[in-house]
């Protein structure tokens, strides 16, 4: 027996069960990455037995190595790249047999050690389909594992085998082109010398292929492989033949050789096509119906994260104002303890804080895909969400962004076009947010009146009114987005429509689990840096206090004017003056950058007041003057101007580090805040320079 | 009979014969057959959607959703 503890690629078809089997066989022993350079998750795990390791490396389902969007040019490259120990562990849903079996054949013509997993040996034997698995492994030439990943029946068989390289074979081709190319690549791969002629002809194979006019990843290994005598004599004896080889012939010869083996190994004894599946989607995919229920599900993800959320985050800020407290109280008063129980605590505090939304977004999202639910979804929004260059799949993250942004825009992975995706996470930050409330409350409050049009009050209609501008500002730039960066990204649409399965709690566990994981590990330690940056920013320069009685020299915090973050806004009055904004103003738009609702609490601090005070804190507003100009600084125009710049100013470090991570680059994260800047400065210009024109 | 696959009553089926070419670019194509389109297999008409502006269909296991519009350039024998 060969022990060995390398790596085991898991490859498959989408929705085979491969991340059921991956967090079988790894548990909680497995951490959520990106691929380097791309945006394509990488989950990796361990799995251990007598002292020897395994890394199991979960690669994204695919349904070929053909064509170029991200995943697919990522798989072949690791496939094509793998170290020299790699296995593959090809996993296939035997409900799907027959089009997972096209993968498989291209995955075993690359030669690599190959062992097959059937999965959904629970539902196989409900659909009443009998697999003759001596057969097939004959046929294939492959070890096969029959496995219920839920229930975990072969799972322990499957976990043995893996360390022994016996059970992996190498893979070869099964099939065949038609007489004249078949004859025709065999003597084209005997005139090349070799040690491996699977190999050679594979590489043939897609060499024929860019000769008849294909366009081939520059990851498959293609006729740039040979010498150049070699290939000169490729491309004559190809031009002498006058054959063409193309992807598409290839399906239809491997289809033709599928169905062969299938018919020896394969039977149904029964087929029932009035299923539930098909019983729940006269629902589900019913024009009215369907849609009804999914905003029904969708007011019940809102209720979650605006309502049910809260009462764990609030328990989450109210252990750090605590800790807070009690690290004050413990250690000696100065810099370090304001460090600890401010800057660090505060920022530690903002990011998991976050962690309940997280937590029950991921949690639906989790349920709708493990319960085969997301793909109707998609089925029902896409002609809605398409017209803006969105996927259907954009309306969970748009809508999720009415709560938090954050979860939100990591919410995206769902949506498979990278463009679609992309332009999603541009845009989820204009829609208004629970963290813009706090703000627009205290300023509607302030410059609007109280009273009511048509039994609707005033200060109601201009919050919705903020809403409404922030969505369509949002569906606005998708389609600009959709006719400018992305406009050469194809998107087809085919949705599959899998079976409705019961959601494995375990897997949804996990998931859950990965994604608070990865939030808190990658993102919180920016947000937690600049936490207390903005802390230093807003506490320094300290003032120095000298008691002549006692000759000791204190520091004392200076006031907020004072501080760098006061200087800052001083500094860039000028800049914030046309639209309407003093230097108060503008300390407060700096500290919102740590979370948008601080710019309350900053605003308290200038004017004095208790944070929680908010008529006092109105008050104070209102009856602040500029001592240059003697007018009112807290115009009803200047509170206006200011909404419309937090509709747009994209005033969230959280949101800007899990734009990085997702887009795994710190271009797109410039750019969205950049962009959103650039639209709130414009916006809040021509609001506040034509107000004033027009006399208000 | 050979007749595009938009042309199919619901619960209809028929042998796929090929998809045209010249109206669908490659990489849809290509896209089109990884998901089961190959000629030879067997598709059935599940049901139209939203005034036949989608087809949901079944080939093998699989049910799937293509727009309309782009059914009318899969061939289908009847």
């Amino acid at each position: 027996m060969d022990i060995f503890s390398h790596r085991c690629l898991l490859v498959g078809n989408a929705n085979c069960g491969k991340s059921t089997l991956f967090n079988k066989l790894t548990g909680l022993n497995q951490k959520t990455g990106n691929f380097q350079g791309v945006t394509v998750e990488k989950k990796s795990g361990l799995i251990s037995k007598d002292n020897h390791e395994l890394e199991l490396i979960d690669l994204p389902g695919s349904f070929s190595l053909y064509g170029f969007s991200e995943d697919r040019i990522l798989l072949t490259d690791v496939l094509m790249n793998r170290y020299p120990n790699d296995k593959i562990i090809f996993v296939m849903d035997p409900l799907l047999i027959e089009r997972s079996m096209q993968f498989l054949f291209q995955v075993m013509e690359i030669g690599a050690p190959l062992i097959l997993v059937l999965t959904m040996k629970d539902l196989v034997q409900k659909r009443k389909l009998q697999i003759d698995i001596e057969k097939l492994q004959k046929e294939l030439n492959l070890k096969i594992y029959f496995i219920d990943s839920k229930s975990g029946v072969g799972i322990d068989e499957l976990k043995n085998a893996l360390f022994d390289s016996i059970n992996f074979q190498h893979g070869m081709r099964l099939w065949t082109w038609d007489q004249n190319r078949e004859d025709f690549l065999v003597q084209t791969s005997e005139q090349i010398a070799s040690d491996d002629p699977q190999t050679i002809q594979f590489v043939l194979s897609n060499s024929f292929k860019q000769l008849s006019g294909e366009k081939l990843q520059n990851q498959l290994p293609g006729i740039e492989l040979f010498s150049t005598e070699t290939k000169s004599m490729i491309e004559i004896e190809f031009q002498k033949k006058n054959l063409r080889y193309s992807y598409q012939d290839e399906l239809v010869y491997k289809s033709i050789r599928i169905k062969q083996i299938l018919s020896n190994c394969i039977q149904i004894k029964s087929q029932d096509n009035s299923s539930l599946s098909r019983r729940l989607d006269k629902i589900f995919l019913h024009p009215v119906l369907g849609l009804l229920s999914f905003l029904l599900f969708m007011g019940l993800i809102f209720q979650t994260l605006f309502s049910w959320a809260e009462l764990p985050m609030s328990w989450i800020e109210d252990s750090f104002k605590f800790l807070s407290i009690l690290i004050k109280s413990k250690l000696p008063e100065g810099p370090i303890a304001n460090l600890l129980a401010d800057g660090a605590l505060g920022g530690i505090g903002s990011v998991l804080t976050f962690i309940p939304q997280i937590a029950f977004l991921f949690l639906f999202i989790g349920l709708m895909d493990e319960s085969g639910y997301i793909a109707r979804v998609s089925f029902v929004m896409d002609k809605i969400m398409g017209k803006f260059g969105l996927s259907g799949k954009s309306f969970i993250s748009l809508l999720s962004s009415a709560a938090c942004a954050v979860p939100a825009i990591m919410g995206t992975r769902t949506i498979e076009n990278k463009s679609e995706r992309f332009t999603t996470i541009l845009i989820s930050p204009f829609i208004t947010c629970s963290a813009r409330y706090p703000v627009y409350i205290l300023i509607i409050g302030a410059i609007f009146p109280d009273t009511e049009v048509f039994g609707i009050k005033i200060q109601a209609m201009v919050l919705f009114g903020l809403f409404l501008l922030g969505l369509f500002t949002a569906l606005g730039f998708g389609l600009l987005f959709k006719k400018t960066f992305f406009k050469k990204e194809p998107s087809y649409f085919i949705i599959e429509l899998p079976s409705y399965k019961i959601p494995s709690f375990k897997n949804l566990f996990l998931f859950v689990y990965n994604r608070i994981q990865t939030f808190v590990v990658n993102t919180g330690s920016i947000i937690l840096l600049v936490s207390i940056v903005l802390w230093f920013l807003t506490n320094y320069p300290m003032k120095s206090v000298v008691n002549t009685e006692i000759n000791i020299e204190k520091f004392t915090p200076p006031l907020i004017e004072e501080t760098y973050a006061g200087r800052f806004g001083s500094l860039i009055e000028p800049v914030i003056k046309p639209l309407g904004f003093d230097w108060k103003i503008g300390i407060s738009l700096l500290t919102s950058f740590a979370a948008r609702e601080v710019m309350v609490s900053t605003l308290a601090i200038i004017y004095g007041v208790d944070e929680a005070d908010n008529d006092s804190l109105k008050s104070r507003m209102l009856k602040d003057i500029d001592k240059q100009t003697g007018k009112q600084v807290w115009t009803k125009l200047t509170g206006v101007s200011l909404l419309v710049f937090f509709v747009y100013a994209c005033q969230c470090m959280a949101t800007l580090a899990i734009v990085r991570r997702e887009t795994n680059s710190y271009l797109w994260a410039s750019f969205l805040f950049v962009y959103m800047l650039v639209v709130a400065y414009l916006s809040s210009f021509i609001v506040y320079q034509l107000g004033t024109f027009m006399g208000y | 009979m050979i007749q595009s696959l938009s042309k199919l009553k619901e619960k209809e089926s028929g042998i796929i014969q090929s998809i045209d070419q010249n109206h669908l670019q490659a990489e849809h194509i290509v896209v089109l057959m990884d998901h089961g389109f190959i000629p030879g297999n067997k598709i059935e008409v599940i049901s139209y959607y939203l005034f036949h502006e989608k087809i949901i269909v079944q080939i093998g296991n699989s049910e799937l959703a293509v727009k309309y519009q782009d059914a009318k350039h899969i061939y289908i024998e009847v």
